[in-house]
């Protein structure tokens, strides 16, 4: 794990802005609990011969 | 100013009638990087293995027995697929400068229809940028004018397309990492659908953004490269069911949506130029919105991020100081997003594909610049357009992240030049599997080579 301390205040504050926009964005869009994510799954894609 | 050197599909006309051998194409090409050494386009190039390759396509091609009508022609290789006789180091200084033996599903698909590997490309340190500036090399240069950049994450295979090194190249694609290039060096790049073009041996970025694609000198280009990354590998499951090329019809008016809006600012240059170039063909045109463009963004900013994270946790914890500065900071940014986040991400994810797709109605292909503005000069940090003032890095992904949020087809063709002689790119994105189709309306838009 890296420790946040080794962090330089340049690195500190570009994270800080970065998780900002992100939760910013995400939280301007409030989703219902029953919407269903994009994760289609097809577990027949794994059923095949590697090369 | 660049030269008009050939194209691919040139070369391989060249070949096939025998005006040309595979070793008359390569040394060219060796030539010509030695000349544009300048531009910083290229991190493992070995005459001896390219000349190999070429006087074994010699041998076939004097013998009849041609493998391809690419057989012969130079390839350049984003430094992020493995392949068996380079080094393959996404250029961080993390890895090792050592031939890993083993080729990418794509390199494996070109090799085996003689196409001659031609060394590997600069990039933004494991593709995490889109300016090709942070790289174990130094930056890449863009060949209409040195002074300003590339664009990435694959510049280098932009670079030497441009510069007429090759005729085609390879590059990935997570937020626009063909298209921006493509758009800012004045050369033809197509990200495929999703799931039709094999991952497999191209170190990730983000799993289920990344895409490989073709950098090339014309649509022709592109149309004669796409069937070595459409279709299905057993090595690469979101493959499984996809489909190989196949020629498809463009329809006889297509209905292009040009997206305009919130999120989607560009310079009146830019904007004038796309006008043009959409108002000279034959199609149904409208402008079209699509809202909430900031918390989409955020959706796919989190996915890049987190994935990225995930890839990347073990060297992070090992050795931080492997990574430069401003990666590691997005790395750590992801590591610090919480799994339910991530998941709000992915169904926001799932909301802008049925915007996409469903509430927009019955388009053919989407229109955007490729960039808001012209390549920046290296050392410009910031860029205004629009009322807009943004970071180089995010100027750059500005109008390409929707394509791989909603993985879409989605290619980028020069449409013009802006007021300081750099070039001004148009790009289309079109439904998902309608990869070939796209292809053939982008050439109603197409001014020609």
């Amino acid at each position: 794990m890296s420790k946040s301390e080794q962090l330089t205040e340049d690195q500190q504050n570009r994270i800080k802005a970065t998780l900002a926009r992100i939760r910013g964005g995400l939280a301007a869009m409030p989703q219902s609990p029953s919407a269903e994510p994009a994760h289609i799954f097809h577990p027949e894609s794994f059923d095949v011969p590697r090369t | 100013m660049c030269q008009e050197p050939e194209t691919a599909t040139l070369q391989a006309e060249a070949l096939a009638n025998g005006s040309v051998t595979p070793s008359d194409l390569t040394r060219r090409a060796l030539k010509r990087a030695e000349e544009r050494a300048d531009l910083n386009a290229f991190v493992s190039l070995d005459p001896d293995i390219v000349l190999e390759q070429a006087k074994a396509s010699d041998a076939r091609r004097s013998a009849g027995k041609a493998l391809s009508l690419i057989d012969g022609i130079p390839i350049a290789i984003k430094d992020n697929y493995l392949t068996r006789d380079f080094p393959t180091t996404a250029c961080s200084k993390a890895l090792p400068r050592a031939a890993t033996g083993v080729d990418a599903t794509v390199v494996a698909n070109l090799r085996a229809a003689g196409a001659i590997i031609f060394g590997k490309t600069n990039m933004h340190e494991w593709a995490f940028g889109a300016t090709n500036t942070t790289s174990s090399i130094g930056p890449t240069r863009n060949p209409h004018n040195a002074e300003h950049i590339t664009g990435g994450s694959s510049g280098g295979s932009a670079a030497a397309v441009a510069a007429g090194i090759v005729g085609a190249a390879l590059g990935s694609d997570t937020g626009g990492s063909v298209r921006i290039p493509s758009g800012a060096c004045g050369v033809y790049g197509f990200k495929p659908t999703y799931g039709r073009a094999s991952r497999y041996g191209v170190l990730p970025l983000s799993w289920s953004l990344d895409a490989p694609g073709p950098i090339a000198r014309s649509l022709d280009d592109l149309a004669l490269m796409l069937p070595y990354f459409l279709g299905a590998d057993p090595n690469d499951a979101s493959t499984a069911h996809a489909k190989p090329f196949e020629d498809q019809p463009a329809p006889d008016t297509p209905r292009i949506l040009n997206l305009v809006g919130k999120g989607l600012e560009r310079s009146e240059e830019v904007d004038l130029a796309v006008r043009a170039a959409l108002g000279g063909a034959k199609a149904s045109l409208e402008d079209a919105e699509i809202p909430d463009m900031r918390s989409f963004f955020a959706a796919w900013e989190a996915i890049l991020h987190v994935e990225a994270s995930s890839y990347h946790e073990k060297l992070l914890a090992d050795e931080p100081a492997a990574f430069t500065s401003v990666t590691r900071a997005h790395l750590e940014a992801g590591r610090q997003i919480k799994a339910t986040e991530a998941i709000h991400a992915q169904k926001l994810r799932a909301r802008f594909i049925e915007l996409l797709l469903n509430d927009l109605g019955d388009w053919d292909a989407l229109a955007l610049p490729t960039l808001p503005v012209p390549a920046p000069r290296h050392g410009q940090d910031r860029q205004r357009f629009g009322g807009r003032d943004v970071t180089t890095q995010d100027s750059m992904t500005w109008f390409c992240w929707p394509g791989n949020l909603a993985g879409l087809p989605c290619i980028s063709l020069p449409i013009g030049t802006s007021t300081n002689g750099l070039p001004i790119g148009m790009m289309l994105m079109g439904r998902p599997g309608k990869d070939e189709s796209l292809l053939s309306i982008a050439r109603q838009f197409d001014k020609g080579r």
